[in-house]
């Protein structure tokens, strides 16, 4: 039988044992890191706050307190995090949000290789342009596959919210890549 | 109102996402520089601390163990620092947690009783043998960085899905001193090794282990790496076992006084 995060944190609670946030550490980084990305469009950008993230768990484990699940907390933390960034990086001299990755040798992703680069720079450029709730709304529930209400729990408005939140971001993101989903 | 898919665009996306996925050699960096922050964390609760045991090394203990095994070269010695976990099981290996004052703390108390003859310290969970300077060899030379790495040894059966930590090696050696091992006392595999600071924060490292039953096998390698990551350096399939060697590095100069 598979240990559930929340039977994770509460063994934590009770023993202090690190191996414990090792283990969510090991479950989530993933997901996190994937996450903080496709909210931030940069991979250096989004290890920072995938690493901030896990810093502010480890901090607050103690205190979890189970009123929602563990998931839908951690990725509360990764979207403040990912808002604080961007807060912090408006008092310092602006980087371009889309494709300003530098080519970095040692993390070489393969399955980059996969898609047509061009497109690629386009998808971002056009998530890059969405408002942040907007954006927020479709990776969670698009490219996380999380369902429209863990959504709207996470971002704790409303499910039609989400929805209408969707269907905005669809119908933004169709019309900038319409040129190339006609091809 | 549920909004309606759109196939052609949600596909896409999709696409990107997954082609946008950190891979598992990024993911490993960041493990690292996690646990690098967390065992610095001023903010873990005091309760979690003690209990964890794994904050407070007992480098006390383990001089106190080194004086009661009357100094003997190469002998073995007490040392039951509970970090890690020798039987720490998991899909994934694991990260370490690796406190680089924690590490001085420990190169300082050795220093302390071995004075500046001493070359190398290489501990595993229950026992350390010491390598100390000869003739000339023991010269001192204050500018000399100590380096600390830990080289953690994961097993599993070719195949299988479960790790299982099989030693964990603590280094703590002047650059550039050769390293060599009995691995007779403590079960852990004899090793040899030799470690440099090049620029840039990175750490050259030779390494010599035997593995597996007998006749073990040879597995060696030369690493340059970053110091603070935990870096998959080896992986060697030997009599129905797959093994995966870690290793994490770190200079102490500056931290012992």
């Amino acid at each position: 039988m598979n240990t559930t995060d929340e039977q994770i944190v509460a063994s934590y609670q009770a023993t202090g044992r690190d191996e414990a946030f090792d283990l969510l550490v090991a479950r989530h980084l993933g997901r996190v890191r994937d996450f903080a990305y496709r909210m931030v469009l940069c991979n250096a950008t989004a290890d920072d706050i995938a690493q901030e993230v896990f810093v502010k768990v480890y901090r607050n484990l103690g205190n979890f307190r189970g009123d929602a699940k563990f998931t839908t907390w951690l990725y509360r933390v990764t979207i403040n995090t990912v808002r604080e960034n961007r807060r912090g990086r408006s008092r310092h001299p602006p980087e371009p949000l889309a494709g300003v990755d530098p080519p970095a040798r040692a993390y070489e992703q393969p399955d980059r290789k996969a898609m047509d680069a061009e497109l690629a720079a386009e998808i971002e450029k056009a998530l890059g342009l969405l408002s942040e709730k907007l954006r927020t709304a479709i990776v969670l529930t698009l490219l996380e596959g999380l369902p429209a209400k863990e959504a709207a729990a996470i971002e704790g408005c409303t499910v039609s919210t989400i929805h209408w939140r969707i269907h905005q971001a669809r119908k933004e993101l169709k019309r900038t890549l319409k040129r190339r989903l006609e091809r | 109102m549920k909004p309606e898919s759109q196939p052609e665009l949600d596909q896409v996306l999709q696409r990107w996402a997954a082609s946008r996925r950190a891979d598992a050699l990024r993911l490993d960096a960041l493990r690292g520089r996690i646990f690098r922050q967390t065992i610095e964390e001023p903010y873990a609760p005091q309760a979690i601390t003690l209990a964890s045991g794994r904050r407070s090394y007992p480098w006390r203990y383990a001089a106190a163990g080194c004086l009661a095994a009357s100094l003997l070269l190469g002998s073995a010695l007490l040392w039951s620092a509970g970090d890690p976990d020798p039987t720490a099981e998991g899909t994934t290996p694991s990260a370490h947690r690796f406190s680089v004052s924690q590490r001085a703390e420990v190169a300082a108390a050795y220093q302390e009783l071995f004075g500046r003859d001493l070359a190398w310290v290489v501990e595993d969970q229950r026992r350390a043998e010491i390598g100390l300077k000869t003739g000339s060899a023991g010269a001192p030379d204050s500018a000399t960085p100590v380096v600390a790495i830990r080289l953690v040894i994961w097993t599993r059966p070719a195949g299988g899905a479960t790790w299982q930590e099989l030693h964990t090696l603590d280094v703590l050696t002047e650059s550039e001193r050769l390293i060599q091992t009995s691995g007779h006392t403590g079960g852990a595999p004899p090793l040899a090794l030799w470690a440099y600071p090049i620029d840039d924060n990175h750490i050259a490292i030779d390494v010599a282990l035997q593995i597996g039953k007998q006749p073990k096998e040879l597995v060696e390698g030369s690493f340059v790496q970053r110091y603070g990551e935990y870096t998959n350096v080896l992986t060697v399939v030997r009599d129905g076992k797959e093994y995966r060697i870690f290793q994490i590095a770190e200079v102490l100069n500056n931290l012992i006084s």
